[in-house]
């Protein structure tokens, strides 16, 4: 229950932060509206880390520590950067609707370099997700 | 060709970058966590490095703005609270994921793009319309992405 409760925040949140987004981007340019949306959202995790897990970042490997440093340029710099500016110029809407196509990139990713098949429903998942970019798109 | 027109196409190829950052992101989250653990502690790592590499190009807008520019406390709230909102939905999504199957957990956190169109129906009706065609896109949109999911 825990974790539906969990996926439904997340969707919630999401959806959520995209409106909130293009609201103060109406008057904030977009690196600095991400980068202070980073800050926030980095000061709500820190103050989350020293109440739950003190000290835990100091037994972390480096190596994890690359990794996910990778991830977070990959995931903000490009990706939030992106949304923000996408945003910005299309609108709330069509940005979100556009951005929901990333579990296409995963899956390509997925067949490509761990050799995953994809099952026949999925390709009507992906014909589903074109054909609804395709509306977004064009409305 | 007409500056919106070239700004929307522009936007709509900004808007694919994202996509394929937040779908490439997704794969490495998930080998990184596999290796390391920890998804509080690499949440904090991942934000820490984008606010520092992302810092100089705020600091760059803000001056291209001009002398004496300063945002507005309420676009300043609705940005920070928009990365909060951000933040809950990838650690609420994180959590899920520690908790349930991903065939259970992302056709869920996969329909935000509803409650976006649902919230934009509800709080942006002045700025910003939402017609039926781009609801069914959302729609269509979202079951694709359940499907997808689902039968991986």
């Amino acid at each position: 229950m825990l974790g539906i409760l969990a996926a439904t925040m997340a969707s919630l949140g999401w959806g959520t932060d995209a409106v909130l987004a293009r609201q103060g981007l109406r008057q904030i340019p977009p690196a600095l509206g991400t980068c202070l949306s980073l800050c926030a959202g980095l000061v709500g995790c820190l103050i989350l880390i020293f109440i739950i897990d003190p000290g835990g970042l100091a037994h972390y490997p480096r190596a994890g520590f690359a990794w996910f440093a990778m991830v977070g340029v990959i995931n903000f710099l490009v990706g939030r950067q992106c949304n923000y500016n996408a945003t910005k110029r299309l609108g709330a809407t069509r940005a979100v609707s556009l951005f929901a196509c990333s579990p296409l990139i995963s899956i390509f990713l997925a067949v490509l370099f761990t050799g995953e098949t994809i099952h026949p429903l999925q390709l009507l998942g992906v014909a589903l997700i074109v054909g609804g970019v395709v509306l977004v798109v064009t409305s | 060709m007409s500056h919106p027109r070239q700004s929307e196409r522009m936007g709509y190829l900004i808007a694919f970058g994202a996509a394929a950052a937040y779908g490439i992101n997704a794969v490495l989250t998930r080998r990184g966590l596999a290796h390391y653990g920890s998804p509080l502690r690499a949440i904090v790592i991942a934000l820490t490095s984008g606010v520092v590499v992302l810092a100089p190009f705020a600091v760059r807008a803000y001056r291209a703005q001009g002398d004496g520019w300063k945002p507005e406390r309420r676009a300043l709230l609705f940005i920070l609270f928009s990365g909060l909102s951000a933040i809950l939905g990838y650690g609420a999504n994180v959590l899920a994921l520690s908790l349930l199957p991903v065939v259970v957990v992302a056709p869920i956190s996969a329909t935000y793009p509803l409650v976006t169109v649902f919230l934009v129906r509800l709080f942006l009706r002045g700025h910003e319309e939402v017609s039926l065609r781009m609801a069914l896109g959302a729609v269509c949109v979202v079951t694709g992405v359940i499907l997808v999911t689902l039968f991986r």
